[in-house]
Protein backbone atom coordinates (compact mmCIF):
# COMPACT_ATOMS: atom_id res chain seq x y z
CA UNK A 1 0.00 0.00 0.00
CA UNK A 2 2.97 1.75 -0.06
CA UNK A 3 2.72 2.99 -3.77
CA UNK A 4 2.61 6.84 -4.44
CA UNK A 5 -0.55 7.53 -6.69
CA UNK A 6 0.13 11.56 -6.26
CA UNK A 7 3.69 13.06 -5.66
CA UNK A 8 4.53 16.53 -6.06
CA UNK A 9 7.85 17.91 -6.26
CA UNK A 10 8.46 21.76 -5.49
CA UNK A 11 4.97 22.62 -7.25
CA UNK A 12 4.69 26.24 -7.41
CA UNK A 13 2.45 28.43 -9.07
CA UNK A 14 3.09 32.33 -9.28
CA UNK A 15 0.50 34.64 -10.42
CA UNK A 16 2.21 37.80 -11.67
CA UNK A 17 4.13 38.39 -8.18
CA UNK A 18 1.86 36.60 -5.91
CA UNK A 19 2.58 33.23 -5.20
CA UNK A 20 -0.64 31.12 -5.37
CA UNK A 21 0.77 27.67 -4.42
CA UNK A 22 4.54 27.68 -3.12
CA UNK A 23 6.91 24.40 -2.85
CA UNK A 24 3.83 22.06 -2.37
CA UNK A 25 5.17 18.15 -1.94
CA UNK A 26 2.26 16.20 -1.71
CA UNK A 27 2.23 12.67 -1.25
CA UNK A 28 -0.67 10.54 -1.54
CA UNK A 29 -0.66 6.35 -0.76
CA UNK A 30 -3.09 4.56 -2.67
CA UNK A 31 -6.64 4.04 -1.17
CA UNK A 32 -6.34 6.97 1.14
CA UNK A 33 -8.96 9.45 1.45
CA UNK A 34 -6.24 12.49 1.39
CA UNK A 35 -7.97 16.01 2.88
CA UNK A 36 -6.73 18.71 1.37
CA UNK A 37 -7.67 20.96 3.45
CA UNK A 38 -7.26 25.40 4.24
CA UNK A 39 -8.49 28.37 4.51
CA UNK A 40 -10.48 29.96 1.25
CA UNK A 41 -8.14 31.14 -0.64
CA UNK A 42 -5.27 29.22 0.22
CA UNK A 43 -4.03 27.47 -3.06
CA UNK A 44 -6.40 24.49 -2.53
CA UNK A 45 -8.16 24.95 -6.12
CA UNK A 46 -4.96 26.15 -7.59
CA UNK A 47 -2.86 23.07 -6.74
CA UNK A 48 -5.90 20.97 -8.16
CA UNK A 49 -6.42 22.61 -11.49
CA UNK A 50 -2.49 21.93 -11.89
CA UNK A 51 -3.07 18.20 -11.04
CA UNK A 52 -5.52 18.31 -13.92
CA UNK A 53 -3.28 19.75 -16.24
CA UNK A 54 -6.15 22.69 -16.86
CA UNK A 55 -2.93 25.07 -15.47
CA UNK A 56 0.56 25.24 -15.62
CA UNK A 57 2.82 24.76 -12.77
CA UNK A 58 5.00 27.82 -12.75
CA UNK A 59 7.83 25.27 -11.34
CA UNK A 60 7.91 21.64 -10.18
CA UNK A 61 6.86 18.47 -11.18
CA UNK A 62 3.78 16.58 -10.52
CA UNK A 63 3.48 12.25 -11.11
CA UNK A 64 0.50 10.67 -10.95
CA UNK A 65 0.15 7.03 -11.09
CA UNK A 66 4.30 7.40 -11.50
CA UNK A 67 3.81 9.00 -14.91
CA UNK A 68 4.75 12.46 -15.43
CA UNK A 69 1.56 14.86 -15.98
CA UNK A 70 3.73 16.94 -18.06
CA UNK A 71 4.22 14.24 -20.78
CA UNK A 72 1.72 11.62 -20.44
CA UNK A 73 -1.38 13.67 -19.42
CA UNK A 74 -4.24 12.27 -21.40
CA UNK A 75 -3.03 8.70 -20.23
CA UNK A 76 -3.46 10.23 -16.31
CA UNK A 77 -6.80 11.73 -17.15
CA UNK A 78 -7.98 8.66 -18.36
CA UNK A 79 -7.77 6.81 -14.86
CA UNK A 80 -8.83 10.30 -13.26
CA UNK A 81 -12.17 11.41 -12.12
CA UNK A 82 -12.83 15.15 -11.05
CA UNK A 83 -14.74 17.57 -9.78
CA UNK A 84 -13.20 21.81 -9.27
CA UNK A 85 -14.52 24.02 -7.62
CA UNK A 86 -18.12 24.25 -8.43
CA UNK A 87 -19.90 21.74 -10.76
CA UNK A 88 -19.74 21.68 -14.87
CA UNK A 89 -23.13 21.34 -16.41
CA UNK A 90 -24.92 21.83 -19.73
CA UNK A 91 -28.05 24.12 -18.80
CA UNK A 92 -29.72 23.06 -21.97
CA UNK A 93 -29.26 19.44 -21.60
CA UNK A 94 -30.88 16.92 -19.22
CA UNK A 95 -29.13 14.92 -16.46
CA UNK A 96 -28.25 12.03 -18.78
CA UNK A 97 -27.62 14.10 -22.06
CA UNK A 98 -24.93 16.08 -19.93
CA UNK A 99 -23.29 12.62 -18.94
CA UNK A 100 -23.80 10.67 -22.07
CA UNK A 101 -21.75 13.68 -24.01
CA UNK A 102 -18.77 13.33 -21.21
CA UNK A 103 -19.65 8.98 -21.66
CA UNK A 104 -18.68 9.10 -25.17
CA UNK A 105 -15.10 11.16 -24.68
CA UNK A 106 -14.40 8.53 -21.75
CA UNK A 107 -15.38 5.74 -24.04
CA UNK A 108 -17.59 4.35 -21.21
CA UNK A 109 -20.72 1.86 -21.86
CA UNK A 110 -24.23 3.51 -21.99
CA UNK A 111 -25.45 1.38 -18.90
CA UNK A 112 -22.86 3.44 -16.41
CA UNK A 113 -25.00 6.51 -17.28
CA UNK A 114 -27.65 4.82 -15.09
CA UNK A 115 -24.95 3.48 -12.57
CA UNK A 116 -24.06 6.58 -11.63
CA UNK A 117 -27.15 8.42 -11.65
CA UNK A 118 -28.23 5.72 -9.13
CA UNK A 119 -25.43 6.30 -7.31
CA UNK A 120 -25.83 9.42 -6.64
CA UNK A 121 -29.87 9.20 -6.22
CA UNK A 122 -30.74 11.39 -9.75
CA UNK A 123 -32.11 8.30 -11.51
CA UNK A 124 -35.39 9.92 -11.50
CA UNK A 125 -34.53 13.24 -12.18
CA UNK A 126 -32.48 11.86 -15.44
CA UNK A 127 -35.15 13.57 -18.00
CA UNK A 128 -34.84 17.05 -16.64
CA UNK A 129 -32.90 20.02 -18.46
CA UNK A 130 -29.87 20.45 -15.74
CA UNK A 131 -30.94 24.15 -15.29
CA UNK A 132 -33.43 23.64 -12.89
CA UNK A 133 -31.52 21.34 -10.60
CA UNK A 134 -30.75 23.04 -7.28
CA UNK A 135 -27.47 23.84 -6.22
CA UNK A 136 -26.70 20.30 -4.55
CA UNK A 137 -28.47 18.15 -7.48
CA UNK A 138 -25.78 20.03 -9.81
CA UNK A 139 -23.47 19.02 -6.77
CA UNK A 140 -24.24 15.29 -7.28
CA UNK A 141 -24.14 15.00 -11.15
CA UNK A 142 -21.04 16.72 -10.84
CA UNK A 143 -19.54 14.11 -8.58
CA UNK A 144 -21.54 11.26 -11.12
CA UNK A 145 -19.43 12.34 -13.82
CA UNK A 146 -16.25 12.25 -11.91
CA UNK A 147 -17.71 8.52 -11.41
CA UNK A 148 -18.57 8.04 -15.03
CA UNK A 149 -14.87 6.61 -15.75
CA UNK A 150 -14.24 4.48 -12.99
CA UNK A 151 -11.33 6.18 -12.16
CA UNK A 152 -8.69 4.62 -9.68
CA UNK A 153 -8.27 8.39 -8.45
CA UNK A 154 -10.62 10.87 -7.61
CA UNK A 155 -10.23 14.43 -7.21
CA UNK A 156 -12.95 16.26 -5.60
CA UNK A 157 -12.89 19.82 -5.15
CA UNK A 158 -15.01 20.80 -2.29
CA UNK A 159 -17.56 18.10 -3.07
CA UNK A 160 -20.09 18.89 -0.20
CA UNK A 161 -20.59 22.64 -0.86
CA UNK A 162 -23.91 23.85 -1.54
CA UNK A 163 -25.65 20.79 -0.26
CA UNK A 164 -27.98 20.25 2.82
CA UNK A 165 -27.22 17.96 5.66
CA UNK A 166 -28.40 14.79 4.86
CA UNK A 167 -26.80 15.21 1.55
CA UNK A 168 -23.25 16.17 2.64
CA UNK A 169 -23.44 12.57 4.82
CA UNK A 170 -24.81 11.13 1.69
CA UNK A 171 -21.76 12.46 -0.52
CA UNK A 172 -19.42 11.94 3.15
CA UNK A 173 -20.50 7.92 3.16
CA UNK A 174 -20.35 7.43 -0.58
CA UNK A 175 -16.61 8.80 -0.26
CA UNK A 176 -15.87 6.74 2.61
CA UNK A 177 -16.81 3.67 0.79
CA UNK A 178 -15.18 3.94 -2.15
CA UNK A 179 -11.21 3.10 -1.14
CA UNK A 180 -12.82 -0.28 0.56
CA UNK A 181 -15.38 -1.36 -2.23
CA UNK A 182 -13.12 -0.06 -5.36
CA UNK A 183 -9.93 0.51 -4.14
CA UNK A 184 -10.16 4.11 -5.06
CA UNK A 185 -8.00 6.86 -3.51
CA UNK A 186 -9.64 10.12 -3.10
CA UNK A 187 -8.30 13.72 -2.67
CA UNK A 188 -10.94 15.81 -1.10
CA UNK A 189 -10.33 19.59 -0.63
CA UNK A 190 -12.24 21.32 2.03
CA UNK A 191 -12.08 24.68 4.07
CA UNK A 192 -13.80 22.81 6.94
CA UNK A 193 -11.82 20.52 9.41
CA UNK A 194 -15.01 18.52 10.84
CA UNK A 195 -15.88 17.36 7.48
CA UNK A 196 -12.25 16.01 7.09
CA UNK A 197 -12.16 14.63 10.78
CA UNK A 198 -14.99 12.53 9.82
CA UNK A 199 -13.56 10.87 6.61
CA UNK A 200 -9.59 11.46 5.84
CA UNK A 201 -7.12 8.94 6.79
CA UNK A 202 -4.59 11.38 5.37
CA UNK A 203 -4.42 15.51 6.19
CA UNK A 204 -2.63 18.50 4.11
CA UNK A 205 -3.30 21.78 5.44
CA UNK A 206 -2.48 24.13 2.95
CA UNK A 207 -2.30 27.70 4.26
CA UNK A 208 -1.05 31.12 2.20
CA UNK A 209 -0.22 28.36 -0.85
CA UNK A 210 2.31 26.51 1.63
CA UNK A 211 1.91 23.33 2.86
CA UNK A 212 1.93 23.41 6.83
CA UNK A 213 1.44 19.99 7.85
CA UNK A 214 0.73 16.83 5.99
CA UNK A 215 0.36 13.47 8.12
CA UNK A 216 -2.20 11.10 9.38
CA UNK A 217 -5.33 12.73 10.50
CA UNK A 218 -4.18 10.57 14.24
CA UNK A 219 -0.99 12.95 13.86
CA UNK A 220 -3.20 15.58 13.90
CA UNK A 221 -5.36 14.38 16.44
CA UNK A 222 -2.16 13.96 19.00
CA UNK A 223 -1.32 17.20 18.57
CA UNK A 224 -4.68 18.04 20.45
CA UNK A 225 -3.45 17.02 24.10
CA UNK A 226 -5.12 17.83 26.93
CA UNK A 227 -4.41 19.91 29.71
CA UNK A 228 -5.67 20.30 33.59
CA UNK A 229 -7.31 23.59 34.00
CA UNK A 230 -7.58 24.11 38.28
CA UNK A 231 -9.79 26.63 39.78
CA UNK A 232 -8.69 27.64 43.15
CA UNK A 233 -9.80 30.45 45.53
CA UNK A 234 -6.35 32.40 45.18
CA UNK A 235 -5.25 31.80 42.11
CA UNK A 236 -1.91 33.89 41.86
CA UNK A 237 -0.34 32.47 45.20
CA UNK A 238 -1.37 29.05 43.94
CA UNK A 239 0.16 29.20 40.94
CA UNK A 240 3.53 30.50 42.62
CA UNK A 241 3.39 27.92 45.05
CA UNK A 242 3.32 25.67 42.42
CA UNK A 243 5.93 26.71 40.51
CA UNK A 244 8.43 27.05 43.82
CA UNK A 245 7.70 22.96 43.88
CA UNK A 246 9.04 22.75 40.67
CA UNK A 247 5.86 22.53 39.10
CA UNK A 248 5.34 23.19 34.79
CA UNK A 249 2.29 25.59 36.02
CA UNK A 250 1.08 27.99 33.47
CA UNK A 251 -1.41 30.53 34.78
CA UNK A 252 -4.06 31.96 32.23
CA UNK A 253 -7.67 33.13 32.69
CA UNK A 254 -7.68 32.76 36.40
CA UNK A 255 -7.09 29.37 36.13
CA UNK A 256 -4.05 27.03 36.91
CA UNK A 257 -2.87 24.92 33.61
CA UNK A 258 -0.80 21.58 34.03
CA UNK A 259 0.58 20.18 30.97
CA UNK A 260 -1.42 16.59 30.50
CA UNK A 261 -0.11 13.98 33.61
CA UNK A 262 -0.85 10.58 35.05
CA UNK A 263 -3.63 11.00 37.75
CA UNK A 264 -0.86 10.27 40.62
CA UNK A 265 0.86 13.43 39.70
CA UNK A 266 -2.71 15.25 39.68
CA UNK A 267 -3.59 13.81 42.84
CA UNK A 268 -0.31 15.25 44.36
CA UNK A 269 -0.72 18.59 42.73
CA UNK A 270 -4.28 18.84 44.68
CA UNK A 271 -3.06 17.34 48.04
CA UNK A 272 -0.29 20.06 48.08
CA UNK A 273 -2.96 22.64 47.57
CA UNK A 274 -4.79 21.60 49.73
CA UNK A 275 -2.33 21.34 52.25
CA UNK A 276 -1.37 25.15 52.12
CA UNK A 277 -5.35 25.91 52.59
CA UNK A 278 -6.41 26.95 49.14
CA UNK A 279 -10.02 26.02 48.04
CA UNK A 280 -9.71 24.14 44.99
CA UNK A 281 -13.16 24.55 43.20
CA UNK A 282 -12.76 23.01 39.68
CA UNK A 283 -10.06 20.06 38.36
CA UNK A 284 -11.17 19.57 34.96
CA UNK A 285 -9.24 18.19 31.70
CA UNK A 286 -9.62 20.62 29.15
CA UNK A 287 -9.18 19.39 25.16
CA UNK A 288 -7.91 21.30 22.33
CA UNK A 289 -10.19 20.38 19.44
CA UNK A 290 -8.79 20.28 16.02
CA UNK A 291 -10.10 23.58 15.01
CA UNK A 292 -8.04 25.04 17.87
CA UNK A 293 -4.55 23.49 15.81
CA UNK A 294 -5.95 24.44 12.68
CA UNK A 295 -6.55 27.72 13.87
CA UNK A 296 -2.63 27.56 15.37
CA UNK A 297 -1.42 26.21 12.25
CA UNK A 298 -2.91 28.71 9.70
CA UNK A 299 -2.04 31.35 12.00
CA UNK A 300 -5.82 32.30 13.30
CA UNK A 301 -6.99 33.28 9.44
CA UNK A 302 -9.28 30.76 9.11
CA UNK A 303 -12.51 30.73 8.62
CA UNK A 304 -14.30 27.50 9.16
CA UNK B 1 -10.91 13.06 -32.61
CA UNK B 2 -14.54 11.41 -33.93
CA UNK B 3 -15.43 11.19 -29.76
CA UNK B 4 -14.78 14.73 -29.37
CA UNK B 5 -17.19 15.81 -32.28
CA UNK B 6 -19.63 13.25 -31.30
CA UNK B 7 -19.69 14.67 -28.08
CA UNK B 8 -20.01 18.28 -29.08
CA UNK B 9 -22.40 17.48 -32.02
CA UNK B 10 -24.89 15.66 -29.15
CA UNK B 11 -24.09 19.51 -26.66
CA UNK B 12 -25.03 21.35 -29.78
CA UNK B 13 -28.27 19.05 -31.11
CA UNK B 14 -30.26 20.21 -28.23
CA UNK B 15 -29.40 23.64 -28.52
CA UNK B 16 -31.21 26.60 -29.81
CA UNK B 17 -29.52 27.26 -32.70
CA UNK B 18 -31.03 25.61 -34.84
CA UNK B 19 -33.69 27.83 -35.44
CA UNK B 20 -30.98 30.80 -36.33
CA UNK B 21 -29.78 29.01 -39.81
CA UNK B 22 -33.03 29.51 -41.51
CA UNK B 23 -33.02 33.57 -40.54
CA UNK B 24 -30.67 34.55 -43.19
CA UNK B 25 -31.90 31.61 -46.02
CA UNK B 26 -35.48 33.18 -45.66
CA UNK B 27 -35.01 36.87 -45.32
CA UNK B 28 -32.57 35.90 -48.86
CA UNK B 29 -35.74 34.54 -50.05
CA UNK B 30 -37.92 36.91 -49.76
CA UNK B 31 -35.33 39.39 -51.25
CA UNK B 32 -34.75 37.24 -54.56
CA UNK B 33 -38.50 36.79 -55.05
CA UNK B 34 -39.31 40.79 -54.51
CA UNK B 35 -36.63 42.10 -56.38
CA UNK B 36 -37.22 42.94 -60.24
CA UNK B 37 -34.91 41.01 -62.59
CA UNK B 38 -37.42 41.17 -65.69
CA UNK B 39 -35.78 42.85 -68.24
CA UNK B 40 -32.25 41.97 -67.16
CA UNK B 41 -30.17 39.44 -69.40
CA UNK B 42 -28.30 37.12 -66.81
CA UNK B 43 -31.47 36.55 -63.90
CA UNK B 44 -29.88 34.09 -61.94
CA UNK B 45 -26.59 35.77 -61.40
CA UNK B 46 -28.72 39.03 -60.59
CA UNK B 47 -30.80 36.84 -58.41
CA UNK B 48 -28.03 35.66 -56.72
CA UNK B 49 -26.29 39.36 -56.42
CA UNK B 50 -29.01 40.89 -54.65
CA UNK B 51 -29.50 38.10 -52.25
CA UNK B 52 -25.73 38.28 -51.46
CA UNK B 53 -26.33 41.80 -50.43
CA UNK B 54 -28.53 40.39 -47.74
CA UNK B 55 -27.13 37.28 -46.88
CA UNK B 56 -23.10 37.32 -47.55
CA UNK B 57 -23.35 41.11 -46.50
CA UNK B 58 -24.77 41.44 -43.56
CA UNK B 59 -25.76 37.97 -42.63
CA UNK B 60 -23.03 35.51 -42.89
CA UNK B 61 -20.23 37.44 -41.04
CA UNK B 62 -22.96 37.91 -38.55
CA UNK B 63 -23.91 33.88 -38.56
CA UNK B 64 -20.29 33.48 -38.26
CA UNK B 65 -19.90 34.95 -34.96
CA UNK B 66 -22.74 33.90 -33.29
CA UNK B 67 -21.95 30.72 -34.32
CA UNK B 68 -18.86 30.57 -33.10
CA UNK B 69 -19.62 32.00 -29.66
CA UNK B 70 -22.52 29.82 -29.47
CA UNK B 71 -20.46 26.50 -29.47
CA UNK B 72 -18.34 28.26 -26.61
CA UNK B 73 -21.08 29.88 -24.74
CA UNK B 74 -22.45 26.21 -23.02
CA UNK B 75 -18.96 26.19 -21.81
CA UNK B 76 -18.60 29.27 -20.29
CA UNK B 77 -21.70 29.08 -18.66
CA UNK B 78 -22.05 26.09 -17.00
CA UNK B 79 -17.93 25.83 -16.21
CA UNK B 80 -18.26 23.17 -18.69
CA UNK B 81 -14.34 24.03 -19.77
CA UNK B 82 -12.67 22.90 -16.59
CA UNK B 83 -14.67 19.84 -16.52
CA UNK B 84 -14.25 19.07 -20.65
CA UNK B 85 -10.62 19.82 -20.61
CA UNK B 86 -9.59 17.43 -17.16
CA UNK B 87 -11.13 14.94 -19.90
CA UNK B 88 -8.64 12.38 -21.55
CA UNK B 89 -9.16 14.91 -24.50
CA UNK B 90 -5.75 17.13 -25.97
CA UNK B 91 -6.78 20.62 -26.23
CA UNK B 92 -5.88 20.03 -29.93
CA UNK B 93 -8.82 18.07 -30.39
CA UNK B 94 -11.56 20.06 -28.61
CA UNK B 95 -10.66 23.53 -30.38
CA UNK B 96 -10.80 21.74 -34.01
CA UNK B 97 -13.80 20.04 -32.95
CA UNK B 98 -15.38 23.22 -32.39
CA UNK B 99 -14.19 24.94 -35.31
CA UNK B 100 -16.00 22.41 -37.56
CA UNK B 101 -19.10 22.48 -35.82
CA UNK B 102 -18.95 26.36 -36.88
CA UNK B 103 -18.06 25.52 -40.25
CA UNK B 104 -20.88 22.87 -40.65
CA UNK B 105 -23.38 24.97 -39.29
CA UNK B 106 -22.47 27.66 -41.95
CA UNK B 107 -22.53 25.55 -44.56
CA UNK B 108 -25.95 24.20 -44.52
CA UNK B 109 -27.02 28.15 -43.88
CA UNK B 110 -25.13 28.05 -47.60
CA UNK B 111 -27.21 24.88 -48.62
CA UNK B 112 -30.74 26.49 -47.13
CA UNK B 113 -29.54 29.36 -49.09
CA UNK B 114 -29.40 27.82 -52.68
CA UNK B 115 -32.59 25.96 -51.70
CA UNK B 116 -33.94 29.72 -51.12
CA UNK B 117 -32.49 30.86 -54.68
CA UNK B 118 -33.47 28.38 -56.62
CA UNK B 119 -37.09 28.30 -55.50
CA UNK B 120 -37.16 32.27 -55.97
CA UNK B 121 -35.91 31.36 -59.76
CA UNK B 122 -38.39 28.97 -59.90
CA UNK B 123 -41.04 31.02 -58.53
CA UNK B 124 -40.71 33.69 -60.69
CA UNK B 125 -40.30 31.25 -63.57
CA UNK B 126 -36.29 32.30 -64.84
CA UNK B 127 -36.67 31.19 -68.45
CA UNK B 128 -32.64 29.95 -68.16
CA UNK B 129 -31.68 26.48 -67.31
CA UNK B 130 -30.33 26.89 -63.02
CA UNK B 131 -26.61 27.74 -63.63
CA UNK B 132 -25.22 25.24 -61.18
CA UNK B 133 -21.75 25.68 -62.05
CA UNK B 134 -21.95 29.19 -60.90
CA UNK B 135 -24.17 28.47 -57.90
CA UNK B 136 -21.76 26.05 -56.62
CA UNK B 137 -19.16 28.40 -57.23
CA UNK B 138 -21.03 31.25 -55.02
CA UNK B 139 -21.74 28.75 -51.84
CA UNK B 140 -18.52 27.35 -52.19
CA UNK B 141 -16.45 30.49 -52.28
CA UNK B 142 -18.70 32.27 -49.62
CA UNK B 143 -18.38 29.26 -47.58
CA UNK B 144 -14.52 29.40 -47.84
CA UNK B 145 -14.51 32.97 -47.43
CA UNK B 146 -15.73 32.49 -43.93
CA UNK B 147 -12.64 30.45 -42.63
CA UNK B 148 -10.64 33.46 -41.86
CA UNK B 149 -13.95 34.66 -40.32
CA UNK B 150 -14.47 31.53 -38.07
CA UNK B 151 -10.99 31.44 -37.37
CA UNK B 152 -11.43 34.98 -35.93
CA UNK B 153 -14.30 34.36 -33.84
CA UNK B 154 -13.74 31.12 -32.23
CA UNK B 155 -10.71 32.81 -31.08
CA UNK B 156 -12.39 35.77 -29.99
CA UNK B 157 -14.89 33.25 -28.44
CA UNK B 158 -12.36 31.13 -26.27
CA UNK B 159 -11.23 33.73 -24.92
CA UNK B 160 -13.61 35.68 -23.46
CA UNK B 161 -16.54 34.17 -21.27
CA UNK B 162 -18.46 37.12 -22.63
CA UNK B 163 -21.20 36.26 -24.75
CA UNK B 164 -22.51 39.44 -26.25
CA UNK B 165 -18.94 41.06 -26.63
CA UNK B 166 -17.68 39.26 -29.21
CA UNK B 167 -20.68 39.72 -30.93
CA UNK B 168 -20.21 42.86 -30.33
CA UNK B 169 -17.12 43.09 -31.90
CA UNK B 170 -18.50 41.40 -34.81
CA UNK B 171 -21.34 43.64 -35.56
CA UNK B 172 -19.13 46.57 -35.24
CA UNK B 173 -16.64 45.32 -37.90
CA UNK B 174 -19.62 44.04 -40.08
CA UNK B 175 -21.77 47.25 -40.51
CA UNK B 176 -19.12 49.14 -42.85
CA UNK B 177 -18.99 45.65 -45.18
CA UNK B 178 -20.71 48.42 -47.23
CA UNK B 179 -17.92 50.71 -47.60
CA UNK B 180 -15.20 48.85 -47.69
CA UNK B 181 -16.52 46.32 -50.59
CA UNK B 182 -16.54 49.30 -52.59
CA UNK B 183 -12.52 49.48 -51.83
CA UNK B 184 -10.36 47.67 -53.81
CA UNK B 185 -7.28 48.20 -51.70
CA UNK B 186 -8.74 47.52 -48.64
CA UNK B 187 -11.50 45.11 -49.30
CA UNK B 188 -9.70 41.52 -50.02
CA UNK B 189 -8.33 41.80 -46.81
CA UNK B 190 -11.11 42.62 -44.40
CA UNK B 191 -12.17 39.22 -42.56
CA UNK B 192 -16.04 40.98 -42.58
CA UNK B 193 -16.15 41.85 -46.48
CA UNK B 194 -15.09 38.26 -47.86
CA UNK B 195 -17.79 36.15 -48.02
CA UNK B 196 -19.57 38.38 -49.92
CA UNK B 197 -16.81 39.20 -52.38
CA UNK B 198 -16.39 35.25 -52.98
CA UNK B 199 -20.11 34.94 -53.60
CA UNK B 200 -20.79 37.43 -55.92
CA UNK B 201 -20.26 35.75 -59.25
CA UNK B 202 -17.62 38.15 -60.90
CA UNK B 203 -18.26 39.88 -64.13
CA UNK B 204 -17.35 43.11 -66.40
CA UNK B 205 -19.71 45.07 -64.19
CA UNK B 206 -18.17 44.74 -61.15
CA UNK B 207 -17.34 47.91 -58.79
CA UNK B 208 -14.96 47.82 -56.08
CA UNK B 209 -12.97 45.34 -54.20
CA UNK B 210 -14.93 42.92 -57.08
CA UNK B 211 -12.72 43.48 -59.60
CA UNK B 212 -10.12 41.43 -57.59
CA UNK B 213 -9.23 38.22 -59.56
CA UNK B 214 -11.08 35.20 -57.40
CA UNK B 215 -6.77 33.76 -57.27
CA UNK B 216 -5.72 36.89 -55.39
CA UNK B 217 -8.99 36.47 -52.75
CA UNK B 218 -8.20 32.64 -51.90
CA UNK B 219 -5.11 33.27 -51.54
CA UNK B 220 -5.66 36.41 -49.30
CA UNK B 221 -7.84 34.24 -46.92
CA UNK B 222 -6.11 31.19 -47.40
CA UNK B 223 -3.49 33.27 -45.56
CA UNK B 224 -5.38 34.74 -43.24
CA UNK B 225 -6.90 31.78 -42.05
CA UNK B 226 -3.63 29.69 -41.06
CA UNK B 227 -2.17 32.89 -39.16
CA UNK B 228 -6.18 33.22 -37.18
CA UNK B 229 -6.41 29.43 -36.98
CA UNK B 230 -2.75 29.19 -35.58
CA UNK B 231 -3.42 32.46 -32.96
CA UNK B 232 -5.98 30.67 -31.24
CA UNK B 233 -5.15 27.42 -31.88
CA UNK B 234 -1.89 28.22 -29.32
CA UNK B 235 -3.89 30.52 -27.56
CA UNK B 236 -5.88 27.71 -26.91
CA UNK B 237 -3.26 25.28 -25.75
CA UNK B 238 -2.08 27.51 -23.15
CA UNK B 239 -4.98 29.30 -22.13
CA UNK B 240 -5.42 28.32 -17.96
CA UNK B 241 -9.20 27.15 -17.21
Amino acid sequence: MNELIIETNQLTKKFSKRYAVENIDLKIKKGEIYGFLGPNGAGKTTTIRMLLGLAKPTKGSIHIFGKDMKREKLNVLKRVGSLVEYPSYYGHLNAYENLDALRILLDAPKSRINEVLSIVRLSNEAKRPVKGFSLGMKQRLGIAAALLGNPELLILDEPTNGLDPSGILEIRELIKSMPKEHGITILVSSHLLSEMDQMATQVGIISKGKMIFQDSIEALRQRAQSKIAIKVDQTEQAWRMLLSKGRQAEMDNNQIYLPHTSDEEISTVIGDLVHDHFSVYRVQEEKKSLEDIFLELTGGEGSL
Amino acid sequence: MGKVLRSEFLKLRKSAIWLLIFVSPALSFLVGVGESVEDAPHKWELAITYMAFIHALLFLPLLTGVFSAFVCRYEHIGGGWKQLLAMPVSRGNVYIAKFLLVLGLIAITQLLFASGLILAGQLKGFEEAIPWKMIAVSLLGGWIACLPLAALQIYVSVAWSSFAAPLAINVIFTLPNMLIVNSEKFGPFYPWAQPFLAMVPTGQDGFGAMNVTMETLLLVIFGSFILFFLSGFTYFQRKEI
